[in-house]
């Protein structure tokens, strides 16, 4: 009999860091495979968690694909699935099946400068591409990450940004004014506005809410960015994850297979279907 | 598990933000017209629909689908 595709691997939560406190909060969980069936994945691929008798959610895989032994998943916490993943502990079991869709293309953009503008949990599906770019540092020009969050206690992998200091130029931003926090206040758009970046021999990624990949495109093409310069990945709610149940597909492209990663070009003459 | 489900429901593609890509019936109308008639014919190179006409007998509001694809036929015509 063939392989059901739709089975998941069994696989351990080894460990859990809060990053972000309050009803709608973040972990991030990482998980090994116990039966030694884990599998490779590539920057910007994602996988479909399961907690049994709950059902499934697709999830960014968070960690650089040269980590090996766990995976890494970050997740906000939603709805019926998200919650009941945050309630687990440590060595409970969840239902992991993937990897699924494309990749960032970072293999081209060696000798490149790079620019990563993130907010809220959209952090964690371009993290695995700082992390990866940071790692072989030499390979690349400039690194710069923006990163934007409502408040400062909404601000994950907080002491990771602080340790890329020095590697690359991470600069922060939180919606409104807080007493004795040192970097931008303001929307990620703004922040991005206000530390203007050169197309030169550039590339640009962004992951956030929708309307702020919006500002952040239309704010990169203002400073001279070219459509096949610009990233995003698209979050279009999926079940199957293998193009087989129509919901992700922006018209006839199927988000869960030749996405989720899409350069501003591909992007601008599908239908608006995102 | 299984549930009800059906891509004619907004749920059905509504994003855990609430932000939903086919949010109208119209948009998920075109999805469901454009995945038989067209999207599945560029990606795959077959028909979804065999103009059995069972939707349209059974449509509680009078969708033709085989009026929808004269319709289509007669636009790219042009
Ligand atoms: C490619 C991809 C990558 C992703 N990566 C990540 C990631 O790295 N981290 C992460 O945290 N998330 C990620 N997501 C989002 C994640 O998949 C969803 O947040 C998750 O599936 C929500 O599942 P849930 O069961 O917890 O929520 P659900 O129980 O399905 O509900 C989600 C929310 O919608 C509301 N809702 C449900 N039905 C209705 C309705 N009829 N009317 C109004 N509101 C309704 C609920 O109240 C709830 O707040 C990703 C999504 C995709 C597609
Ligand atoms: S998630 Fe089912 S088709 Fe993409």
């Amino acid at each position: 009999m063939s392989k059901n595709i739709y089975l998941p691997k069994l696989a351990r939560i080894a460990g859990i860091k809060d990053e972000v406190p309050g009803a709608r909060g973040i972990k991030t969980f990482f998980v090994e495979f116990p039966d030694g069936d884990g599998f490779e994945h590539e920057c910007g691929q994602c996988a479909m968690i399961s907690v049994f008798g709950k059902g499934e959610s697709m999830i960014s895989i968070a960690s650089a694909p040269a980590v090996k032994e766990y995976k890494q998943f970050s997740i906000m916490r939603t709805g019926r699935v998200t919650t009941a993943i945050h309630d687990m502990k440590p060595g409970d079991i969840v239902g992991v099946r993937g990897p699924y869709g494309n990749k960032f293309p970072l293999e081209n953009w060696k000798g490149r400068n790079l620019v990563f503008i993130g907010g809220g949990v959209g952090l964690a599906p371009i993290w695995p591409v700082i992390q990866t770019a940071v790692a072989n540092r030499a390979d690349f020009g400039k690194i710069s990450v923006f990163y934007g969050a409502r408040t400062s206690r909404d601000i994950m992998y907080a002491e990771a940004l602080e340790a890329l200091r020095g590697a690359a130029d991470v600069h922060l931003s939180i919606d409104a004014p807080e007493e004795g926090w040192q970097g931008f206040c303001g929307f990620v758009p703004a922040n991005l506005l206000d530390k203007p970046q050169s197309p030169d021999n550039a590339v640009a990624v962004t992951c956030g809410p929708p309307i702020m990949i919006k500002f952040v495109i239309k704010n990169l093409i203002g400073m001279g960015f070219a459509d096949e310069q610009i990233y995003t990945t698209i979050e279009n709610k999926m079940k199957c994850g293998v193009g087989k149940c129509g919901r992700c597909n922006a018209g006839k492209d199927y988000v869960c297979v030749n996405g989720p990663v899409y350069s501003w070009a591909q992007l601008k003459d599908m239908p608006q279907e995102y | 598990m299984r549930t009800w489900d059906n891509c004619q429901f907004p749920e059905f593609t509504m994003h855990t933000s609430g932000h939903n890509p086919r949010e109208t019936t119209g948009a998920r109308l075109r999805q469901r017209i454009c995945h038989k008639l067209l999207y599945f014919v560029e990606n795959h190179n077959i028909q979804q629909c065999t103009g059995c006409g069972r939707c349209i007998t059974h449509c509680p509001v009078g969708i033709d689908i085989v009026r929808i694809a004269n319709v289509m036929e007669e636009a790219a015509g042009q």
